[in-house]
């Protein structure tokens, strides 16, 4: 089995008495290391998808594997204690934590982590602010950054704790097309080094361009499955 | 300690919103402490001025003539013959002891009459007991082989007596018969106790008991000991040596005589602490107000914060630490005002004139410190603060991850 499996994965939402499925009997298998893209226009499911591979939101019916595990048995706590240790998130709104430096914001992701002392967290922050061209504005604060900069944290944020997978909702959607390649690249060469997987939802060509697979989605179902 | 660092960080937020609670939880600590300490103050006068001018320390009565005490009646009389004089001179802590009988009287001017309350004291051991020679505005206290009669002022004033002039009391003897007495005023005192200054009447001891005829007996013996400290020591010892022997003597406490105005105190004491309770109240409303608003500014946060693995409880602790800062804002800030308002208290005072509670206090009250009214306000304020933003934060963390971060497709 590979790194992530979903099996018959149905997400239904009920709404009054309307029921709307989101996700209708999907089945996927990623590998370690996968670059891959899950396009569709709005509505499709991509975020649906991306949560329920993030352990975020429960599937109405059909199971989700991480390393073979299903994680529908699990309970808050231990889906808690898995996103901690085995994945990384890049939102689309970023979602920096405004009275926290930059430093700060991704010193919690380790900080949630057992075992680490502050001079190992100090190294491994560092390193990975310089890596994703920030290494000068660690005391900086959210609101003192651009767009692109303040993408580029959450890219650090979510590999600092070096997750198996990383997921990222529309991570180029509030950027500039300029920006939008810097922080493809940054993901691209983190990939490259690390051997993280990330998995993206996006209707952005540009990103779905640097993906070495895509996963097409439509009205809930996978249309088409392409590696490059 | 990273969650502590963001809660405070969290705090500066919105700081107008947080100073404003914090304010209001200020507000609350100062109106306690001050009220505290005016009330302590207010009581310490009522006490001493029962203690000074009322029952002394401690008083040995017949058991039969406490209960019936308000209605003066001459039965029941207690004798200081010379076995209780020396049972009496080995009490602990002993200052000094003074027989007195009280009467009822009415005090005639030759136009009016009133009804007062007679005492007959031995001068010179009664100013060792009490404290009126030292509030004589007029005169002097007389001397046991001297006649005369010390009377409050506002009764002087009401009557229209000065020194030297006679005044004529008409009272009942113990067997029932109408006797009238006239003395020349030989003092006026001015007492902060309105009791003393409105209707009582200071005559020799001797001279009130040939007038009664009560056989030189007293209606108690009042006893002044060296410090309130002493009163339970020396009131076991009367008890397990005097009482003991003469069992129809009781000894009480000024607390016993003074009941009314002890429970007084204990009800402004409910006042203040239901006061203080309402002005909390508001304070953790305004805590669960300021919680729910972060809840809702920051609720993507929570979701991220979620997401990144951190567990409910570690968010709710986050918001916990939040409460608790905003109380120990306004804990630090309502102290050093409350401490400036109880110094100003304590030092200036305040003119509650003639309160009409029947509290027998006449002064300016001073507030007195009261380090334990600081202490309990203080983690009164910290407890409510911390439990008033568990619901809220709890109702935050609630929503699944994928709802706080609004990422339903």
């Amino acid at each position: 089995m590979g790194l992530l499996k979903l099996e018959e994965v149905e997400k239904i939402y009920r709404q009054g008495e309307i029921e709307v499925s989101a996700l209708g009997g999907v089945s996927l298998e990623v590998e370690q290391g996968e670059f891959t893209s899950v396009a569709g226009p709005s509505g499709s499911g991509k975020t649906t998808l991306l949560n329920m591979v993030g352990c975020l939101d429960q599937p109405t019916n059909g199971e989700v594997y991480l390393e073979g595990e299903g994680i529908s048995k699990l309970d808050k706590d231990q889906l808690a204690l898995l996103r901690r240790e085995n994945l990384g998130f890049i939102f689309q709104g970023y979602n920096l934590i405004p009275v926290l430096t930059v430093y700060e914001n991704i010193e919690l992701a380790l900080k949630l982590l057992a075992d680490r002392n502050n001079k190992d967290i100090k190294e491994q922050v560092m390193k990975i602010l310089t890596a994703v061209g920030l290494g000068e504005m660690a005391d900086r604060k959210p609101n003192e950054l651009s767009g692109g900069q303040k993408q580029r944290v959450a890219i650090a944020r979510a590999l600092v704790k070096e997750p198996k997978i990383v997921l990222a909702d529309e991570p180029t959607a509030n950027l500039d097309s300029k920006t939008s390649i810097d922080v493809l690249e940054v993901m691209v060469e983190m990939n490259q080094k690390l051997e993280t997987t990330f998995i993206f939802s996006t209707h952005d060509p540009l990103v779905m361009e640097s993906a070495k697979r895509i996963i097409k989605l439509k009205d809930g179902e996978i249309i088409a499955d392409e590696r490059s | 300690m990273f969650l502590v660092r963001l809660a405070v960080r969290n705090l500066t937020r919105n700081k107008k919103r947080t100073l404003i609670v914090a304010m209001i939880i200020a507000f609350g600590i100062v109106f306690f402490v001050m009220f505290n300490s005016l009330v302590l103050g207010l009581e310490r006068s009522y006490f001493d001025n029962v203690i000074d001018f009322e029952s002394g320390h401690l008083q040995l009565v017949d058991d039969d003539y406490w209960p019936r005490q308000d209605e003066l009646p001459l039965h029941n009389l207690i004798t200081l013959d010379e076995q209780l004089q020396q049972n009496l001179s080995q009490v602990p802590n002993l200052k000094s002891y003074s027989p007195q009988i009280r009467f009822s009287a009415n005090i005639n001017n030759g136009l009016d009459e009133l009804p007062i309350t007679a005492v007959g004291v031995d001068g010179e051991r009664k100013k060792e007991v009490f404290k009126l020679e030292e509030h004589l505005i007029a005169g002097e206290l007389f001397t046991a082989d001297q006649s005369g009669a010390v009377l409050g002022s506002s009764l002087a004033e009401l009557m229209g007596f000065e020194l030297g002039d006679y005044l004529l009391l008409v009272f009942t003897t113990a067997e029932g018969v109408f006797n009238t007495l006239e003395v020349e005023i030989v003092g006026v005192v001015n007492t902060p106790n309105p009791k003393v200054n409105d209707k009582q009447v200071y005559i020799p001891y001797q001279k009130a008991s040939g007038a009664l005829n009560t056989e030189d007996k007293a209606t108690e013996i009042v006893m002044r000991l060296e410090s309130d400290t002493s009163i339970m020591e020396a009131k076991e010892f009367i008890k397990n040596n005097i009482v003991a022997e003469i069992d129809k003597y009781a000894v009480y406490s000024w607390r016993d005589s003074a009941q009314d105005v002890v429970a007084m105190t204990e009800v402004q004491d409910i006042e203040n602490r239901i006061i203080t309770s309402l002005f909390l109240l508001i304070a953790a409303i305004g805590i669960i107000n300021v919680i729910i608003l972060a809840a809702l500014e920051r609720i993507k946060e929570i979701g991220m914060m979620k997401a990144m693995g951190m567990k409910e409880w570690q968010i709710i602790k986050i918001f916990m630490i939040e409460g608790l800062g905003i109380g120990v804002i306004g804990s630090i800030i309502g102290s050093l005002m409350g401490g400036v308002g109880v110094y100003w208290l304590v030092n200036y005072g305040l003119d509650l004139i003639e309160p009409d509670f029947g509290l027998p206090v006449v002064e300016r009250t001073y507030g007195v410190w009261n380090l334990s009214a600081f202490i309990f306000v203080i983690a009164f304020t910290l407890i409510v603060s911390l439990v008033a933003s568990i619901f809220p934060a709890y109702w935050a963390v609630c929503k699944e991850p994928v709802d706080a971060l609004g990422g339903v497709n």
